[in-house]
C-alpha cells in the first residue's frame, strides 16, 4: 500500500500538482486502498486540522504586517540603518542588510519582505553603483531570515506539527540564528565591496541627527518587543499578542508613520484573506496527510531504518541537514514543515536532541532551500521585482550560500546557538 | 451578462472574506482589551473566530486559486515546451476539478454526519460550521471553472495588486 501512495503522491507533486491537492488526493487513496475505512476520516481531518485558536495567529501577524508596510516604513527603517553602518565600506549593502533585519521582526513570511521594502533597496543599490546582480543576490539571500526572526509564520506550524516545542520557545530560538545569518551576509558584504571598491555613499545619508532617525524608527522597531515581551512577561498568549500586534500596526500606520488610510483597508484585509486561506488550506490538507502517514507507520519504518544504520547523533544531523536541503530545493519551507517534521521529529527525539535545537536545524534547512538554485522561490520573487536574470543572480549568490551553508553547520553542531536564549528565560522547549 | 454574474460572485466572495477577517481581528482584540480593562473575556470569542477563521480558510480557497496561490513544484511545467506545458496544465485542471468535486460530495457526507452535534461553548450545529468545507470546494470549483481556460492556455493567474504567491 506505501508504495501505491508514496508513487501516487511523489508523481502528483512531480506533474505539478498544487501540494494541498497532492496531499488530499494521498488521503483519498489511502482511503480507497485499506479495507473498512471511511471517507469521513478525510474531512475530519481536513477540519480538525485547523480547528485551533494558535492558529489564528497566522491571519493576524499577516494583517500587522501589511498595516503597518509601505514605502514610508522602508524609508524610515532605511535611514536609520544607513546612518548606523552606511559610513562603512560597502555601505549601502550594509545598510539593506540591517533594513531586512528589521523588517523581518514585522512579517513573518520575509518572502514578501524581497518582493516590498527589498525592491526598493535593489533599485538604491543599483543607481548607487552595486553591480545589480549583486544587489540582489544579496536582497534574496538577506530575506530569509523572515521567517527565522520572529514573528514566524513556519514556526507556529512548526509547534502545530510537534508537540515537543512551544510556539514562545521557537520564537526566541529564532533570534541569535537569524542575526547570525545576518552577520555572515554583512561579511561577504564587506569582503565583496573591498573587491570590488564599493564606496559609501554618503549623499544618500540623511543629515538629521541619529537620536531623531532612531525615535522615527523606534514605533516600527518596538513591534517585536510588544509580541515577544507580551508573550515572555505573560501579559499575552501568542495569538492575543498577534491580535495586539493587528491593533499596535493599526494605530501606528494610521496616527505615526500616516501611511494608513482607512480606504485600503478593504484591499488589505482581501490580501491577508488570500495569503490565510492559501496557507490554511494546505494546514488543513496536511492533517489528512500526516493521518495518511501515521495509518502507512511511515514514521515508524523511517526511524526503524535510520535506527538500524546506527548513526550517532552528529551523523544523524549531518544526514538530515543534507535531506532536508534536498528536499528544501523543490519544496517551499511551509509544506516542507509540515511534510518532513512528523517523520524526522520522532527521530531526533530518539536521538537525545534538543527539540528546539532540532527545529532551528529544520527551519533554517528548509528555509535555504528558497535561495538554492535553480528553483528557489526567493530566488524568482527576486528576479521578478528587481527585472535582474536568474543566471547572473546566481552566480552573484555563491559566497552568500557559502556563508548560509556555514552558519547552517554552526547551527546544527552547537546546539547552544538555538537554545541559550530560550533557556536564559526559562524556555526549554 | 455572464462576466456580469462571475464578476459580481467574484466581488461576493470578496467582500465576505474581508468581513470575516475583519470581525475576527476585532473580536480577538476586544477580548484582549476586555480582559485587561474590566477583568472579564468572552469564552465564546475564542471559539467564534476559531469557526471563522476555518471559514476564511475554505471560503478563500477559491479566490486563492484564482490568483495561483496554492504552491506547487511547478520545475516540470516550466521545462516542458509550450503545447506540453498546455496539455499538463489541462490535467492539472482536471485533477483539481475532480478533487475539489469529490471533497463537495465528501463534505456534504460530513455535514448530515455532524448535524445534530452542537460546539462546545455556543451551541452551534457542528453540521452547520462544516458546512465550510462543501461549500468551499463548490465556490473553488466555481471560480476554477471560470479561470482554467485562460491559464491552461497561458499559464497566467490572475492578479492582486500586492499579493505575490511565490512570497508565501
Amino acid at each position: 500500500m506505501n508504495a501505491i501512495l508514496g508513487s501516487v503522491f511523489v508523481g502528483l507533486m512531480v506533474i505539478g500538482t498544487p501540494i494541498a491537492f497532492a496531499m488530499l488526493i494521498a488521503g483519498l487513496v489511502a482511503v480507497a486502498l485499506k479495507p473498512g475505512m471511511t471517507a469521513l476520516v478525510v474531512t475530519q481531518n481536513l477540519f480538525s486540522g485547523l480547528d485551533s485558536f494558535p492558529l489564528l495567529a497566522i491571519p493576524f501577524f499577516i494583517l500587522a504586517a501589511e498595516l503597518m508596510s509601505g514605502g514610508a516604513l522602508t524609508e524610515v527603517l532605511l535611514k536609520f540603518a544607513a546612518r548606523l553602518v552606511g559610513l562603512r565600506r560597502g555601505g549601502l549593502g550594509h545598510a539593506n542588510i540591517l533594513t531586512l533585519t528589521f523588517f523581518s521582526g514585522i512579517s513573518g513570511s520575509a518572502l514578501a519582505d524581497a518582493a516590498g521594502p527589498g525592491a526598493m533597496l535593489i533599485k538604491m543599490m543599483r543607481r548607487a553603483g552595486y553591480k545589480d546582480a549583486y544587489a540582489a543576490a544579496l536582497t534574496a539571500s538577506v530575506a530569509i531570515v523572515g521567517p527565522i526572526i520572529p514573528p514566524s509564520i513556519i514556526m507556529i506550524i512548526y509547534a502545530l506539527t510537534d508537540n515537543s516545542v512551544t510556539v514562545t520557545g521557537l520564537f526566541l530560538a529564532g533570534i541569535v540564528p537569524g542575526l547570525l545569518i545576518a552577520l555572515s551576509l554583512a561579511l561577504v558584504n564587506h569582503i565583496v565591496s573591498v573587491r570590488r571598491g564599493y564606496r559609501t555613499t554618503p549623499e544618500l545619508l540623511d543629515p538629521a541627527p541619529l537620536l531623531r532617525l532612531f525615535w522615527r524608527a523606534l514605533p516600527a522597531l518596538l513591534l517585536p518587543v510588544i509580541i515577544l515581551g507580551g508573550i515572555h512577561v505573560g501579559v499575552f498568549t501568542p495569538t492575543e499578542a498577534s491580535a495586539a500586534a493587528v491593533l499596535y500596526a493599526l494605530l501606528v500606520g494610521r496616527f505615526v508613520y500616516g501611511t494608513l488610510h482607512f480606504d485600503m483597508l478593504p484591499a488589505i484585509l482581501y490580501r491577508t484573506a488570500l495569503m490565510t486561506a492559501s496557507i490554511l488550506f494546505i494546514v488543513a490538507t496536511s492533517a489528512v496527510f500526516a493521518w495518511v502517514l501515521t495509518v502507512g507507520q511511515i514514521p515508524q519504518q523511517v526511524a526503524g531504518w535510520i535506527a538500524g544504520m546506527q548513526l550517532s547523533p552528529a551523523m544523524l544531523l549531518l544526514a538530515v541537514n543534507v535531506l532536508l536541503l534536498l528536499v528544501g530545493i523543490f519544496i517551499e519551507p511551509l509544506p516542507g514543515v509540515m511534510i518532513m517534521v512528523p517523520i524526522l521529529g520522532p527521530l531526533a527525539d530518539a536521538a537525545g536532541l534538543n527539540p528546539l535545537h532540532f527545529a532551528i536545524v529544520v527551519i533554517v534547512n528548509l528555509t535555504l532551500g528558497m535561495v538554492t538554485p535553480p528553483v528557489g522561490g526567493l530566488l524568482f520573487v527576486t528576479s521578478i521585482v528587481s527585472g535582474v536574470k536568474m543566471g547572473p543572480m546566481v552566480r552573484e549568490m555563491r559566497p552568500m550560500l557559502v556563508a548560509l551553508l556555514a552558519v547552517l553547520l554552526l547551527l546544527t553542531y552547537v546546539p547552544a546557538l538555538s537554545t541559550w536564549l530560550p533557556g536564559v528565560l526559562g524556555y526549554r522547549n | 451578462m455572464l462576466t456580469r454574474a462571475a464578476s459580481l460572485f467574484v466581488a461576493a466572495n470578496r467582500w465576505v472574506l474581508i468581513l470575516l477577517v475583519g470581525v475576527m481581528a476585532i473580536l480577538v482584540i476586544a477580548n484582549v482589551i476586555s480582559r485587561y480593562a474590566f477583568s472579564h473575556s468572552f469564552s465564546w470569542v475564542e471559539e467564534a473566530t476559531r469557526y471563522m477563521m476555518i471559514w476564511v480558510a475554505f471560503l478563500g480557497a477559491g479566490p486563492a486559486l484564482r490568483v495561483g496561490g496554492h504552491i506547487a513544484v511547478d520545475t516540470l511545467v516550466q521545462a516542458l515546451p509550450a503545447a506540453g506545458a498546455r496539455v499538463l496544465r489541462g490535467l492539472l485542471a482536471l485533477v483539481m476539478a475532480g478533487t475539489l468535486a469529490v471533497l463537495v460530495w465528501l463534505g456534504m457526507d460530513y455535514v448530515a454526519f455532524a448535524w445534530e452535534q452542537e460546539s462546545p461553548v455556543l451551541g452551534w450545529s457542528l453540521g452547520k460550521i462544516y458546512l465550510a468545507i462543501p461549500v468551499g470546494s463548490a465556490l473553488a470549483l466555481a471560480h476554477l471553472l471560470l479561470v482554467a481556460r485562460r491559464w491552461v492556455g497561458s499559464g497566467e493567474w490572475e492578479r492582486v495588486e500586492g499579493f505575490d504567491p511565490q512570497a508565501l
